[in-house]
């Protein structure tokens, strides 16, 4: 089951909370070998990722997870490739795990490894049937895939505040379901056209999402 | 009065029938008969024509569902209505034999619809069978069509939360896919 005989290879533990869990899974995803994080909380029960086949185990359901989970050890040990750990657990698809944890490590703020300013595009949309969700944030993921984005164009182009822009592409960018510009890229065009004044901003934005919000309005009361 | 057509395609079995029923305000209307093919899907009626049904956005504009037969040899239909529809959900039954065919094989005879418009897909049947994921699926189309980001979701056809989750998207896809292009 792990990799070099079985033995765990531990990191240092880390202990400021759900900032420090997301940076250490941004950081396993950028390795090229399997590996497994183990998050242990004075505050809830442990939380296992298995890297190599995208599934986690938490004991209780993630409506239980709490918005600061008190001192947080992280470790980390590489896993034999085609042999997921612990088979005796129900292992569930990780993107709602990451979806949270994106949620409540950053606020507001812009995530640990993203540079302020740097546009980024939709790379595969999140698994949004098992993911609680928001109109907005359908908005914001739609609108990704047509083009490489700031926060500030995103809550542009979708009727946002940027803080709202930001904390969606931070959670994207943990999941691993945006890709940077990597590199110096002009805007769309299409922000170009969207430079409203403040009071016009909504109005165009809901012109822009017309069939959208009538849909939402229809069959989900606008949520 | 405004109307949007939204095919909803896939193999035989994937739940086609059931999703438009679970999403149409009206009573729906079926054209099932006696399934011929059960060593392929052991169900013992599928649609041989079309499904139909309706869900109102108001006094004067309405979105038309159309659930288009899965086997080859309805193809004809296929041709009809592409050329209508504004967007489209894929039905990808995760037990079937080879359910990335079925994928690719839907989205080949379809993409203009998700060139102009919007595509979802929904895998059914994932309780049964977990893989491929919806990762694999999404890897699967950025392999074969670089630069098409299609949203791939699991849904249980009989759940209307996700089947309005999968109709959201696509209507937020039109809507994004129109104002980045200008339209």
């Amino acid at each position: 089951m792990f990799a070099g005989g079985a033995s765990e290879v531990r990191d240092r533990p880390e202990t400021v909370g759900w900032k420090s869990v997301a940076t250490a899974i941004h950081s396993m995803r950028q390795l090229p070998m399997p590996m497994l994080l183990t998050v242990v909380s004075t505050d809830t029960q442990p939380l296992w990722i298995d890297f190599s086949t995208g599934r986690y185990y938490w004991e209780l359901p993630l409506t239980s997870m709490p918005p600061q989970p008190g001192a947080v050890t992280v470790y980390s040990q590489p896993i034999e490739p085609g042999s997921p750990p612990y088979p005796w657990v129900a292992w569930r698809p990780m993107d709602p795990l990451l979806w949270q944890i994106g949620r409540f490590a950053f606020g507001s703020d812009r995530a640990t490894w993203m540079k302020p300013g740097e546009r980024y595009a939709l790379q595969r949309w999140p698994n949004l049937t098992e993911i609680p969700h928001s109109a907005e944030e359908i908005r914001m993921i739609a609108t990704l895939a047509n083009g490489y984005l700031t926060a500030d164009e995103l809550g542009l182009l979708t009727g946002s505040d940027t803080a709202s822009a930001q904390r969606v592409l931070n959670m994207l960018s943990l999941m691993g379901a945006v890709k940077p510009a990597g590199g110096p890229l002009a805007p769309p065009s299409v922000i170009a056209q969207s430079q409203p004044q403040p009071a016009q901003a909504q109005q165009q934005t809901q012109g822009s999402f017309g069939f959208f919000q009538r849909l939402r309005e229809r069959i989900s009361g606008g949520r | 009065m405004a109307e949007h057509v939204i095919l909803v395609v896939g193999p035989m079995g994937a739940g086609k029938t059931t999703a438009i029923a679970t999403m149409s305000d009206i009573e729906t209307v079926k054209t099932e008969a006696v399934n011929t093919e059960r060593n392929v899907v052991d169900k013992a009626t599928t649609t041989v024509a079309l499904d139909y049904g309706e869900i109102s956005l108001g006094p004067s504009e309405k979105i038309r569902l159309y659930g288009v037969p899965g086997q080859k040899r309805f193809d004809f239909m296929w041709q009809i209505l592409k050329a209508r529809a504004v967007g489209m959900l894929v039905l990808v039954k995760n037990d079937a034999q080879d359910p990335k065919a079925d994928l690719l094989r839907f989205f080949e005879e379809f993409k203009e619809i998700h060139d102009r418009g919007g595509v979802v897909v929904g895998v059914t049947h994932s309780d049964v069978q977990p893989f491929p994921s919806t990762i694999d699926y999404q890897r699967l189309l950025a392999e074969h069509y670089p630069g098409a980001v299609a949203p791939v979701f699991t849904i249980d056809p009989r759940n209307r939360d996700q089947l309005v989750t999968m109709l959201s998207v696509l209507a937020a896809s039109v809507d994004s896919r129109a104002m980045f292009s200008g339209r």
